[in-house]
């Protein structure tokens, strides 16, 4: 296995030393009127057909012939530009300049796009300027901007990140509300979403109904479902990688969003013109303050309710044209409370993420670029309960410090790697339980949170020897240790603890050492037709471990320990991607396999109390995992009417030694079909309509099969583990948008939008309802399911000035 | 939220039917053991089909040390609707070890425990509920000792109403989350009168029997699973996995000693 590491990782470094002797033009593209960088351009050569795109930083790279005179530079919502190469060779505009590449000197391009807006009479004009090509992408990854992302019928007119995402195939939910997503398969704790670098441990507000970040803060989000590349690793199966946008480097505005059930609030404009923008942007709920009319003081329920706020800002900093610095914030919280007057309780849960990164790219005149993360993110649950004079609080978090350093070195138009280096210090609160006895509250459970440390290096490679195919491998060694202080428990055969090893400050636990290896390959191998192939193998040293069937944010994340040994997961795809442009269409089928081991849950016979009376680590037991597939997406790009459709077909399986009697079973986000349609159309100049349809397999549950006579009382007798599937899932969405109006210096939009208009009720949660009428002696059970999101209609009004 | 509820259109696949075995001892009480058949989900069932449940051949025997004794099936309404298997020789032992076998046809089942040493509770008082000052809980003060495994059930009965006791409305309780402290616990009604209008409250003027029990941790750890599942019916947060049982031989259910010290409160 270790040579086989070591060929990789020549073939990740080999193919840099081959020369190239070809003429390199690079740039950058930004926006004329923010001076904001624009990631996802597509750069063309007409006469050759060979393209670019830019980056997330704006920059491309592309060689050309000499006796190619152009260059087509488009994106959505913005004019197209050209650059004449005869006519710039001779050094005509400014924003031109001469870098040295290797000793060669290459011409650089600063672009500034115009945006296409209110000027505009027709709407096909924009569908006629297309954005990036999945073609173009390497394997397993898919991006979404933030002009796709409104596009997509949005629940209470809020447009949503995930929402987004999920009408994506290979991103699956596990029921109506839900909090999570999951890949090809995977968990939900094996999906990295970042944002700058940092990462956003729980996604959703309002039980998965809002991402918490509020999409306006977003420039781009790229997704890498499979061919993950090797400057990320911690998670299995996906990554999701936000980039906030900068303020407007130019001029102040702002935007207001007014919505059935959030609004919110952005402000951007520059500190130094054309060099700092600030941007900051508020959301909240107003659910709190409709719900003391919707539950009168008559009601037993009286007082209980839920609120949401987030904030997300960002101060960036061109230094200059070459380097750049920037601070991005985000802090949110949801608090639900729930009172009973019946009983004299008072529940409070209340949990929130936040989150600091400061980042700097510099890039040297050669080309290489330097880019630096300092983040710290968290998340953190709190529950209390108040019974009389009786409380009982649990809390659970997480939170990580990260620093990341890596360059990015094209040393020619063929080769881009990416190396260097990633430190993390983790902090881990997974249960603690706070009890008030007599007059002391006394701290039950794991008090002395667990902490670890993990570094990493990598190198990625990326070699387009020709134009028609690239190969990208990648190498990432980790290595992660649980340190002390810690407290251990010893038990005696009776499961008592009869002891106590504390482990100092800084001493050791426990440490892994992983080496993940990852290889794709795009092959045009005819003419239009194109191959994607990848295989990787990932560790993940941290785990969340679910114990609740619905959203509600009860999981907890545990490190690797000792006891717990970190996730492992291989995965291998093979997609085709056929050239559909003359049709004005794009599209792949891509199928997938997926192994995992190391995967963790709590064992069958664990109560909830017993969570805190040992450590967190020893109430697990160990299983593992498969997932095979395949995705089907078409999309159109062009014309009055776009949108996309995506279909997967995926069986995953999970076997546990000590669940379900060793016999596999589906996890809960186990859905044989998954189906979408998202459609958007231009009615005339004013209004445009746009639809989703969702179709999945119904959820495997476990129910009971029989109830029995215990304790004076009924009993449910359940079934194997997710062993009977739920109906299936669907509904169907839609929304009519008025396009920009101009009121003096207003610009004033209408969105309508009917969501689940055929109201089906999908199932929310699934209970079972034994009824036994003590007069009577009549017994009755009945399976009953719980709908949140019935019918919809909304109305969101967003102004912007 | 604009959530409904409706029944869930769900194919359940037919499942085998279990025999069920709950028995227990009390200090200073005789063994009772009701056996029955489980029935299907989604089903309703009336008094008359509820005798249909009662496994009324079965050979039931209880043992402590040499001795052994088969116990007979009687009407017994103040501990269930269903005739009971009940024993006339062996009463409940402090230190005891009780061993319970049910022979149906040829399958045998089997289930052990002990009977520990009673817990007396160091107070009971009354505190009255804030909207209804006639109405209140009862609240149980217990100096625990500081060795593990004294698990408590606690019941009530309120006299001249209820024919039995009831457990209070959460099933057992952990020693490790008490043990060798003196704490103190609301005890909330439970059982089919709290469909009255007191609720889950006792009324002033009542006359409240309150039996404290330990009970060892295997039984504790199957009453729990029990009284979770009872929980979760309602619950999403359910861990929905297949009932626990302290049987040998593929029954459900178990057989449990409970030392038990009971105390009676005036409210006034």
């Amino acid at each position: 296995m270790h040579r086989l590491y070591i060929i990789l990782f020549l073939a990740v470094l080999a193919p840099a030393l081959v020369a190239q002797n070809t003429i390199t033009i690079t740039g950058t593209v930004r926006n004329k009127a923010t001076g904001t960088i624009i990631s996802g351009a597509n750069i063309l050569d007409p006469a050759t057909k060979k393209g670019a795109t830019s980056d997330q930083k704006g920059a491309w790279q592309l060689d050309v012939e000499k006796e190619n005179p152009l260059l087509i530079i488009t994106h959505v919502g913005f004019r197209a530009d050209t650059i004449n190469l005869k006519k710039e060779v001779a050094g005509v505009k400014k924003e031109d300049t001469w870098v040295k590449k290797e000793d060669t000197w290459v011409l650089h391009y600063e672009t500034y796009l115009v945006p296409e807006t209110l000027q505009i009479p027709d709407a096909r004009i924009l569908g006629q300027v297309e954005t990036w090509k999945i073609r173009n992408l390497p394997p397993g990854q898919m991006r979404l901007s933030v002009n796709e992302i409104s596009k997509v019928p949005a629940l209470f007119g809020e447009q949503d990140l995930l929402n987004s995402l999920r009408s994506l195939p290979g991103i699956q939910s596990v029921s109506e509300g839900s909090g999570y997503f999951y890949v090809r398969g995977g968990n939900a704790d094996q999906n990295l979403i970042l944002l700058d670098e940092a990462v956003i441990y729980n996604p959703s507000h309002l039980l998965g109904l809002f991402t918490v970040i509020n999409p306006s803060a977003v420039r781009s989000l790229t997704l890498y479902k499979s061919g993950i590349p090797a400057n990320y690793g911690d998670r299995l199966a996906s990554v999701i990688e936000m980039t906030s946008r900068d303020g407007n480097f130019m001029k102040f505005s702002g935007e207001v969003s007014i919505g059935l059930l959030a609004s919110k609030i952005l402000f951007e404009g520059p500190i130094v013109k054309d060099k700092v923008s600030v941007l900051f942007t508020l959301r909240r709920t107003q659910l709190d303050l409709i719900t003391p009319f919707l539950i009168p003081k008559s009601s037993i329920i009286h007082g209980s309710g839920y609120s949401f706020l987030d904030f997300n800002g960002k101060i960036a900093w061109n230094l200059t044209d070459r380097n750049k610095i920037w601070l991005s914030a985000y802090t949110g919280s949801d608090i639900f409370l729930l009172k009973d007057q019946e009983f004299t309780l008072s529940d409070r849960i209340s949990w929130g993420n936040s989150l600091f990164s400061l980042n700097s790219v510099n890039t040297t005149r050669s080309g290489m670029e330097m880019r630096t993360s300092m983040n710290w993110s968290g998340y953190a649950l709190d529950f209390t309960q108040l019974y009389h004079d009786y409380y009982i609080g649990l809390n659970t978090g997480i939170s990580n410090f990260k620093f990341k350093h890596e360059f990015l070195i094209k040393p020619t138009a063929k080769h881009l790697i990416r190396t260097g280096i990633e430190l993390q210090q983790y902090s881990f609160k997974p249960y603690q339980t706070n009890l008030l006895l007599g007059n002391e509250i006394k701290a039950i459970g794991d008090s002395i949170p667990y902490r670890a440390r993990e570094a990493a290096i990598f190198i990625h490679h990326e070699w387009t020897p020709v134009p028609a195919f690239t190969m990208n491998t990648g190498i990432r060694m980790m290595y992660y240790q649980h340190r002390g202080p810690f407290d251990r428990l010893v038990k005696d055969q009776q499961d008592f603890p009869v002891d106590t090893i504390h482990y100092p400050k800084g001493v050791t636990l426990a440490d892994y050492l992983r080496i993940e290896p990852r290889i794709s390959l795009s092959w045009q191998f005819c003419q239009g037709q194109m191959l994607k192939i990848s295989a990787s193998r990932q560790y993940q040293p941290i785990h969340m471990v679910p114990i609740a069937t619905t959203t509600l944010p009860l999981d907890l994340w545990i490190p690797s320990t000792s006891l717990v040994a970190p996730q492992e997961g291989t995965t291998f795809s093979l997609g085709w991607y056929p050239d559909l442009d003359k049709s004005g269409l794009e599209g792949y089928a891509e199928g997938f396999y997926r192994h995992f081991s190391n995967q963790v849950e709590f064992a069958e016979d664990q109560l909830l109390l017993n969570f805190v009376r040992d450590n967190m680590d020893r109430q697990l037991t160990f299983g593992t995992g498969k997932a095979y597939g395949f995705e089907l997406f078409i999309r159109k790009k062009t014309g009055k009417t776009q949108g996309w459709i995506g279909y997967t077909w995926t069986e995953s399986w999970r076997i546990f030694p000590e669940i379900n009697q060793g016999k596999p079973f589906h996890p809960r986000n186990d859905r044989t079909h998954d189906f979408n349609l998202v459609l958007t159309h231009s009615l005339n100049s004013r209004w445009e309509g746009t639809l989703q349809f969702v179709y999945a397999t119904g959820q495997p549950v476990t129910i009971p099969l029989s109830v029995y006579l215990m304790n004076g009382t009924l009993v449910q007798n359940f079934s194997e583990r997710n062993s009977i599937r739920l109906p299936a899932y669907h509904r169907l969405d839609i929304a009519l948008s008025r396009k920009p109006v101009q009121i003096k210096k207003l610009q004033s939009t209408w969105t309508f939008s009917v969501y689940n208009l055929y109201n089906r009720l999908n199932p929310f949660f699934v209970y079972y309802d034994l009824q036994w009428d003590y007069e009577k002696n009549l017994l009755s059970t009945r399976t009953r399911q719980i709908s949140l999101l019935p019918v919809l209609p909304s109305i969101t009004w967003t102004g912007r000035f | 939220m604009p959530a409904c509820v409706s029944d869930l259109d769900i194919k359940v696949p037919s499942t085998d039917e279990r025999y069920i075995i709950e028995g227990w001892i009390e200090l200073g009480g005789y063994a009772r053991v009701l056996v029955s058949r489980s029935l299907p989900y989604n089903s309703t069932v009336g008094k008359a089909d509820l005798f249909d449940l009662l496994v009324d051949e079965a050979q039931v025997k209880v043992k402590c040390d040499t001795i052994e004794e088969r116990l007979l099936l009687v009407e017994d309404t103040m501990y269930s609707i269903l005739p009971i298997y009940r024993g006339f020789k062996i009463r409940g032992e402090v230190g005891k070890t009780y061993t319970l076998e049910v022979k149906i046809g040829d399958q045998i089942f089997t289930s052990t425990d002990n009977l520990l040493n009673p817990i007396k509770p160091d107070s009971l008082w009354f505190s009255p509920e804030a909207l209804n000052d006639s109405l209140g809980y009862i609240h149980i003060r217990i100096k625990d000792p500081p060795v593990l495994g004294n698990y408590y059930r606690i019941f009530t009965k309120r006299l001249g109403l209820d024919i039995d006791y009831n457990s209070m409305s959460v099933g057992a309780l952990d020693d490790h989350l008490f043990n060798g402290t003196t704490f103190s616990l609301p005890i909330i009604r439970s059982g089919p009168s709290t469909k009255t209008a007191d609720g889950h409250f006792f009324r002033k003027g009542q006359r409240v029997v309150v039996k404290t029990c330990i009970i060892t941790k295997q039984y504790f750890d199957f009453i729990s699973k029990v009284s979770t599942e009872l929980g979760e019916t309602l619950s999403p947060l359910s861990f929905q996995a297949p009932a626990i049982t302290l049987m040998t031989g593929g029954a459900l259910g178990g057989f449990g000693c409970y030392a038990g010290i009971t105390d009676t409160l005036e409210i006034h």
